[in-house]
């Protein structure tokens, strides 16, 4: 029994190490995408200043300018109207536009109401909510100084012309000296988080990617060989459906591990990736390996001819890397896109190798190759269910 | 008809067909056996046997149920009524066993296009246990009987189509089957492949191979077989050897006539005192006389008195055609 098992799945795997166009796709490419898009999304540079728009004049404006330009994260410049602001971002010369009122001291010591209007350009929503942040946090301590003023001047009753003159010195001078606005030091480092830097994860987020295009190719052998007639063949022979199932995912379980394994390893000698120490990586390599063949099982299951797989494939693992962190860092995704994520074997397999990587033994770890290895039993069960509807037929 | 078929018409109990399959050397028992799927009746009620050391012929059009018949035959469908005793075992209570006991030629090229003819027999072969020197040496001897050889190490994906169908031989009797399934082994290949395809099949059984051969070419079923069951919409119409197929003919031989323009009815009429039989379809005539040569000259004054011009003209000596023909009305080639 074992023995069939085993001589199924060897000749399953040995078929697709023979092909070139499969060691391109799953080796070649992927060392070539991770060179060219770590590079250039990432790699050594620094992180780029924000183009930012600022409507305003007066001293306060030049004070968020300043504030601004010195977080490093923005490269300020005027404009003299909010129309001309709105159109700057429209037309991408800004991600984001800080619209300041018309006399704002002044109406600051009039207590009039303040409307600052910022526009964001969503595709850059997260460095952008950081300046807003900043312009934000500009504002309200603005606020708290015109509080702390008005608070003492109603404390000031004078009763004589003398104690009047007094009065507006002090209150002069009070004024003077709290909109002399106070220099904020603000000072920006950058420091590698989860993904030990962008082309880190984009190596871990790329060999993921490929492990499931790697399992479509070996699903595809078995659309192939049912409409070859290779599969009616087995079965007549001394081989029972339960058995060239196993042999079938075993075969498409190995391919991912062995897809996943030399990627690991070969990122590691040539782009001194680290994915972490070798015994704990082992178990996520597996996990997502087999969470891949449970993928290539359900693409067998809804398929009706190779034609049909390729589509369907391609839409799959497009979207499911798209969602799930393959084609720009999970942390950049909108909240939306975070709740579907979970539903992507991208996610799970990118966080868990990034814990890893990290020699984090944290919860997740083990919650993320969890949930890997139930995607792959969920993928093998529907997958098989839908082939031996087939062999029947 | 009922003298040509089999002498197992009333029911049986099924260790009764054991025994009868052992004492009698029948190595294939096909009793009231059925098919369906969804609706539709691919095998109905088919009952046949195939003797040891026999090629039985399963004659038929395309769609008359013959590779339903040995789907079922090969334990890859489950049959819906009926038995099938191969060498004394039940194809669906002993099917490992009746799995070793037949080989399988199936109508596809079911063989790895990226593997050497020799990897695709290895492999084949280890799937039945057959492993280190046995398997090479059982994988070599097959190649030479099936004339590859000297291209053992070549990927049968660049193989014509012929070479394709005879390691397709070559796969299914790895394991020294008992009996062989062929279906259809010479459909789309060339006349000289297909001579090498009968020549073996010859060899095989010469060697005492039994052999269930099914095919819509009856020059085939002519050639190899020594009984033949003529199948058609699921059901045996007639089975026997040649000579008994031929006597089931009757005397009548066929005349196929081509015409520019079809006969009108009340022609076809007229035409039918002359014969025994008229099938027309269009402007092509086959017709059935006792007599052909004789009927000829009076067929062809008729034609011509109504004006009608014959482009081809065709007299045989009554073979499986003429009988498939003659049960069914129409050829087998429709």
């Amino acid at each position: 029994m074992i023995n069939v098992i085993i001589v199924i799945a060897w000749r399953d795997l040995l078929a697709q190490l023979r092909s070139r166009s499969f060691l391109v796709q799953t080796l070649l490419l992927p060392f070539i995408l991770t060179l060219l898009i770590g590079n250039a999304i990432g790699g050594t540079r620094k992180v780029d200043p924000l183009p930012v728009a600022l409507v305003g004049s007066g001293e306060i404006s030049q004070s968020i300018g300043a504030l601004l330009e010195q977080s490093g994260l923005a490269k300020v410049h005027g404009l003299p109207d909010a129309s001309s602001a709105e159109k700057a971002v429209r037309t991408g010369e800004a991600t984001i536009a800080v619209v300041l009122p018309e006399r704002l001291e002044s109406k600051v010591l009039r207590s009039d109401p303040l409307e600052v209007r910022i526009l964001i350009d969503p595709t850059s929503h997260q460095r952008g909510e950081v300046v807003k942040q900043l312009v934000q946090g500009y504002m309200q301590q603005l606020e708290a100084a015109r509080a702390a003023i008005l608070g003492g001047v109603r404390a000031l009753a004078p009763s004589t012309a003398q104690e009047l003159q007094s009065t507006l010195t002090l209150i002069r001078a009070k004024v003077e000296k709290q909109f002399q606005v106070a220099s904020i030091d603000l000072q920006t480092k950058e420091a590698s988080g989860r993904s030990q830097g962008i082309f880190a994860y984009y190596a871990v987020a790329f060999g993921v990617m490929f492990t499931l295009l790697s399992a479509t190719n070996g699903a595809g052998g078995v659309i192939d060989e049912l409409e070859r007639g290779t599969i009616h063949r087995l079965l007549a022979a001394p081989v029972t459906p339960v058995l060239l199932l196993v042999s079938k995912f075993l075969a498409l379980w190995l391919l991912g591990v062995w897809q996943l394994g030399a990627f690991a390893i070969f990122s590691s000698l040539i782009y001194g990736v680290s994915w972490g120490a070798p015994l704990a990586v082992l178990p996520v390599l597996l996990a997502t390996a087999a969470a891949a063949a449970g993928f290539g099982g359900i693409i067998i299951g809804i398929s009706r001819s190779r034609e049909q797989l390729n589509t369907l494939s391609l839409v799959f693992v497009l979207v499911m890397s798209l969602l799930g962190g393959s084609m720009w860092p999970l942390e950049t995704l909108p909240g939306a896109a975070q709740v579907l994520s979970k539903f992507t074997y991208n996610r799970w397999s990118i966080e868990a190798f990034q814990l890893t990587a990290l020699g984090s033994s944290d919860p997740h770890l083990y919650l993320a190759t969890g949930v890997l290895f139930a995607m792959a039993v969920v993928g093998v069960v529907f997958g098989s269910f839908q082939l031996n509807r087939r062999f029947r037929q | 008809m009922a003298l040509l078929m089999p002498t197992l018409e009333t029911p049986r109990p099924f260790f009764l067909l054991m025994i009868y399959g052992t004492m009698l050397g029948v190595v294939l028992v096909v009793k009231n056996l059925q098919k369906r799927y969804d609706k539709f009746i691919a095998v109905h009620d088919v009952s046949f046997h195939v003797q040891r050391g026999e090629v039985y012929g399963l004659l038929g059009p395309n769609g008359a149920g013959k590779s339903s018949t040995i789907r079922v035959l090969s334990c890859l469908a489950k049959p819906d009524s009926g038995s099938v005793v191969i060498d004394g075992s039940d194809i669906v209570q002993e099917q490992a066993k009746v799995k070793r006991t037949i080989g399988i030629v199936p109508q596809d090229f079911a063989l790895y296009d990226d593997f050497s003819a020799l990897e695709n027999l290895v492999f084949f072969g280890r799937l039945y246990g057959i492993s280190g020197r046995d398997l090479k040496i059982r994988a070599q001897e097959l190649l030479e009987a099936v004339g590859l050889l000297e291209r053992s190490h070549e990927a049968v994906g660049t193989f014509s189509g012929g070479m394709k169908r005879r390691i397709n031989i070559a796969a299914g009797l790895m394991h020294k089957p008992k009996m062989l399934y062929l279906d259809e082994p010479t459909v789309g290949i060339d006349p000289q492949s297909r001579r090498k395809i009968l020549d073996l099949v010859k060899t095989l059984n010469a060697s005492g191979l039994t052999v269930l051969y099914t095919t819509h070419y009856m020059e085939e079923a002519e050639e190899l077989c020594h009984r033949i069951g003529v199948i058609d919409q699921g059901k045996i119409i007639a089975e026997g050897t040649l000579a008994q197929m031929r006597q089931l003919a009757g005397e009548t031989a066929p005349i196929r006539l081509e015409l520019r323009e079809p006969l009108a009815a009340s022609q076809l009429e007229q035409l039918k005192t002359l014969v025994d039989e008229i099938i027309a379809e269009e402007n092509t005539l086959t017709l059935f006389a006792r007599d052909p040569k004789d009927a000829l000259s009076g067929i062809l004054q008729m034609l011509s008195s109504f004006g009608a011009h014959v482009h081809h003209l065709e007299l045989d000596e009554p073979d499986l055609e003429t009988v498939f023909l003659k049960l069914t009305g129409r050829r087998l080639r429709d």
